[in-house]
This record gives C-alpha cells, structure tokens and sequence, in this order.
C-alpha cells in the first residue's frame, strides 16, 4: 500500500459510440480517491449513465469503448475478459441501480439473494452466507431482518427494497460502488434516509462513491467533487462548494437557474 | 374572487376493494375547495390518494361516498350523458405525454378531435384552430403534419396541454405534468402553465410530490397524507411556516442545490409510511411524528384554521395560531 493516495479509479479519454454513430461520451476523464464521493450530474441523454456502464463494462447492445482507458487500483478494465470482469463486478466494484425491482429475482427469497452475493465472492466476504445476509439486512436497519430474510421483493416497500440493494452492494465490502441514480424513484423522505443509509455504510467501510444522478440537491447534500455533463463530454468539475456554489460554465449556470427559479 | 368556488370537494371518499376482504382507503374524506382561475397545488407522497383524489374530481373514478360539485353542479348525482358537456370545461394533463397521444394520428388531428368532439370548430376551421393552439403552447403551424414520435418529451407535454386548453377549460387538472421531464424543461412548462391560467382564467389543480413545481406554478397548496388533507395554506406561507410536523417533514426532505444549505442539520424522517389498507388510529401521521403525543394516538384532528387562509389537521402545530 502507498503512502502517498493513488486515484482508486482512473479514467482517460474515454469515448463511447454506438456503431458507426457520432460517440455519446467524448474524452472523458476523471479520478476518483479512495473513499471519495463523486457525483456525475446531468440530464437526460449527457451520457453519464453511458459513463458509469462502461466502467462496468455493461454497455448495451451496439455500444463500445472506441478510445480511452479505465484503470481501477492499476487493473486495466477495459482490457479485461469478461471471465475477469464478473470477479469484479459485486466485489471490488458493487453497483446500485435506480429500480430496485428489476434488479432483484422476483421469485426468489430476499435472504437467499443477499446470500448469493456473499456466495460468488467468497473470497471477500468470510462467513456463512445465510448468517452474513441477515447480519447485513441488520446493518441496513431494516426492522426484523429474519422475516425481511424470508420475504420476496413485491413484499417490501420501494425504500425497503433499496435497502436490500445497498445490503446486497456492501455485503462483499466493496472499494468503489457505482450508484446510478439511487434515490431518484423514492419519495422525499425516504430518499433522505437511503442517501444517509449509503453514506452511514461507506463511511464504515471507506468505500468510494460515484454517483449518477440529474438531481443537483443530492450532489450538494452527498458529495465532495461534481462533474458537470452535457452532451457526452464533462463541461465542468471542481468540488460541489466550488462548481454549485460558484459555477463557471454556462450550462451550470443554466442547470442552476433552472432549479433556483423554485425560490 | 366569487364568494362561490368552481369545485366543491365536500367528505369525498375512494376506496377500493381488494380480493381477501382489504380496503384501500385512497381518499378518506376530504374537503376542498377551488375557486375560478386559482391555481392550487396538491401535494403528497406515493399512496396518498392525491392521484385519486384529481381523477374522482373529474369523475373518471367511481365515488365511495361525499360530493363533488362543478360550477354549482353535482357531478356526483350527474348521470354520464349530463356529464359529457361539462367535460369539455375541465380537462386533465398527465405525466406521461406518450401514453396519452395516439401515435398514429397526427399532431393537427389530435389537436382537432376535442374541438369536433365538442362541436367548437370542424374540418378546415379545427385545423386553423389547432395550428393557432400549437403556437400559443410554443410549438408552430408546421408541427401539425407530424407525429407524436418526431418531438421531444418536453414538446409533447406542450401538445398535450395545447390539446387540454382547446375546449377552454374552467379547470385544468395538471397530474405530474412534469415529473418525467429534465429539469431545464421543468421549469418552461411550468411558466407555461401559469401563463395559460392567468390568460383564460383557468382554474389549475396541480398534482405533484414536487414542491419546487409548486412554487413555480401555484398560489395555495393542498397536503395530503394517507388520503386526507393535513394542511393548507398560501404557497409562500407553508414553506415558511408549516404547521404540520408532516409538512416540516417533507419540507426538511428537500434537498437544496447549494451545498452549504443542503448539508444544514436536518431531522431524518422515521419508518416507512403505512398503506392506504391500515390507516392507524388517531392523527393518521402519529406513527412517524416526531411530536405526537398520546391524544393523537386515539382521536383523528381535523383541519383547523392556524392563520390566514391556514389550516392545519394536528393538536399540537408548529406555527401560526396568530395569522
């Protein structure tokens, strides 16, 4: 281990296209230090979902990385077989989505799918796995884990369910997890209490955060650098004191007005 | 202000029956009132019964029990025949703009179909019609020959209300118009919508989780929670002033863009909201009210003016009881 902070993630000229088509990421990049929060924030169509895909390797039909590099802690991501990939994918790297609902197994019991992630990465996560999900659904805070254990997922609410995401993503204690907007479907006050739940569970385990969202306030309220994108390229980054408080690029500006004609 | 509302919302009740014997309380009796050209806002969380609430208005769902006035007209004794001139007066937006255009007719054909339906205008004469609507919502003449698809989410919204505002509706019922949008074009449709409300005298009841949307278009907003009103007051005021701890949750709950305001202490809200099956006793809130005391455990509050044009449903408010 260094002394001196190497960037956890590290990611160079990454450009991404589909086909023949004009590439909907153009030269992006950008560091990330261990146990950093780093927000992506943009509209619809900026390519920041594009973004954090590619670092997982889980870009779409018909997309690929046409230039540029991602180094996780000096692995090249982007050279890496897919084989390699899945050891990545829910250990080093955990990954929250939007809509709990279609990342969870309808058929199968929540207990059983936090298991299974303790279960492909053996290696990280000690213990017997049934024990280690229900210590999990604990730490999540989510009341009576045993019964919660034995539920499926149409029986939980949409908060209860990000809940067993984030038990799920920390279960393996992960260095980096990639959230994709993950309060965006909640209401208010649940979302307050998932993103407090996200960075009460990062802060045990030091894990560094990216985070994908088009909602600023979240960015403002969870953390510590922004990347402003538009249109497939990073317009502007900087800590969020520096890019929210005092933006310097047009289309921050614009972003902020829009949501500071509220008051 | 006419000293008699546009509508009249008095002990409206929704439920609806579920297969093993459970009730869905959607709306529990609620009282409301909207006077010609206000826009009001409707505010509330998933499974309040604020949905429900705006489609029982426009009649569109079957009443439980209360009455629903239009105009000094009972829409809840209309039989639907008598209903159908009346719904040319209130029109309803929502939030998903594809799913409410067909997407094999085109923009002028759409545009034209209420104004035939209602016998305002016909052939040539609707589609000189539907060009000047298209233009009056921001959008030109020569988008009448195109197809939903071919526009952009924001202009199909424009669409959707240039096709709501055709017949000259008394009330727009607006069901998160914009919650779907990015947030640049949020803010367009929401300047458009209080455009059209001050220049028709349309009365708007915005229903939304938003409560920045609310700002931007409404003068008085309406909370609900677990299918009651828990609060009312002027825009300005419930922001300011919030009487019910429901409310200061909610507002305790938004994240502001500026990181030295958002990171303020904040109180994080407590537990899961109950369903609309299990309403609890008392004040419905107590279960995750950070003030409640034993009386709100057994005895339900009702509204109570707490100020000016405030009314909060709580024992114990927060503010006001001077004006």
């Amino acid at each position: 281990m260094s002394t001196v902070s190497e960037p956890l993630l590290k990611v160079e000229g990454l450009t991404v296209a589909f086909g023949d088509a004009p590439p909907v990421v153009q030269d992006v990049g950008f560091e990330v230090m261990p146990g950093e929060t780093v927000g992506i924030v943009g509209e619809s169509g900026s390519g920041k979902t594009i973004t954090a895909l590619s670092i997982m390797r889980l870009l779409p039909p018909g997309a690929r990385i046409v230039r540029g590099s991602i180094r996780f802690d000096g692995l090249p991501l982007h050279e890496l077989s897919e084989a390699q990939m899945r050891r990545v994918r829910g250990g080093d790297i955990a990954m929250i989505f939007q809509d709990p609902f279609t990342c969870l197994n309808p058929v199968m019991r929540i207990g059983e799918q936090v298991a299974e992630a303790a279960r492909l990465h053996r290696d990280r996560a000690e213990g017997d796995p049934n024990a280690l999900a229900i210590q999990m659904l604990s730490a999540v805070h989510l009341p009576d884990p045993e019964r919660i254990a034995r539920r499926y997922p149409h029986e939980l609410s949409g908060g209860q369910r990000q809940r067993v995401m984030i038990a799920m993503a920390f279960i393996c204690h992960p260095r980096l997890l990639i959230a994709d907007e993950p309060s965006t479907a909640l209401d208010v006050t649940v979302q307050l209490q998932i993103l407090h739940l996200m960075r009460e569970m990062q802060e045990q385990q030091g894990t560094a955060v990216l985070l994908i969202t088009h909602d600023i306030g979240v960015v403002a309220y969870t953390c510590d650098r922004v990347l402003v994108m538009h249109e497939g390229r990073i317009v502007e980054s900087g800590s969020v004191y520096e890019v929210l408080e005092h933006p310097r690029h047009p289309y921050t500006q614009r972003l902020l007005e829009a949501v500071g004609q509220a008051g | 202000m006419s000293a008699h509302p546009l509508v009249e919302i008095k002990g409206l009740k929704v439920y609806f029956p579920l297969a093993h014997g459970e009730v869905v309380r959607a709306v529990d009796g609620v009282d409301l009132r909207i006077h010609a050209g206000e826009a009001v806002g409707l505010v509330g969380e998933s499974g309040s019964g604020k949905s429900t609430l705006a489609r029982a208005l426009l009649r569109l769902l079957p009443l439980t029990a209360g009455e629903v006035w239009f105009d000094g007209r009972p829409l809840h004794r209309l039989p639907e025949r008598e209903m159908r001139p009346l719904r040319a007066q209130m029109q309803i937006v929502f939030q998903d703009p594809m799913a409410s255009l067909n997407p094999r007719m085109r923009v002028g054909a759409i545009l034209a179909e209420p104004l035939e339906v209602h016998r305002i205008a016909r052939g040539r004469q609707a589609w000189e019609q539907a060009g000047r609507l298209l233009e009056r919502v921001g959008l030109s003449r020569e988008h009448l020959h195109r197809y939903p698809h071919e526009f952009s989410g924001g202009q199909r919204q424009r669409i959707c209300i240039a096709r709501a505002i055709a017949t000259q509706p008394r009330l727009l019922v607006a069901d998160e118009p914009t919650s779907a949008l990015d947030l640049s074009i949020r803010a367009q449709i929401h300047r458009l919508l209080r455009e059209l409300q001050e220049e028709l005298n349309m009365a708007i009841l915005f229903v939304t989780h938003d409560l920045h949307a609310v700002r931007q278009v409404c003068s008085r907003v309406e909370v609900m929670y677990l299918g009651k009103i828990v609060e009312c007051a002027p825009v300005q005021r419930l922001f300011t002033e919030p009487a019910h701890p429901y409310t200061r949750t909610l507002l305790d709950a938004v994240l502001e863009p500026m990181p030295s305001q958002a990171r303020r202490p904040r109180r994080l809200p407590t537990g899961d909201a109950p369903t609309a099956t299990r309403v609890p006793t008392g004040c419905r809130f107590h279960t995750r009210c950070p003030i409640a005391q034993e009386r709100c455990r057994e005895e339900e509050p009702e509204l109570r003016e707490v100020g000016k044009g405030h009314r909060a449903a709580c024992f114990y408010p927060l503010s006001g009881g001077t004006g």
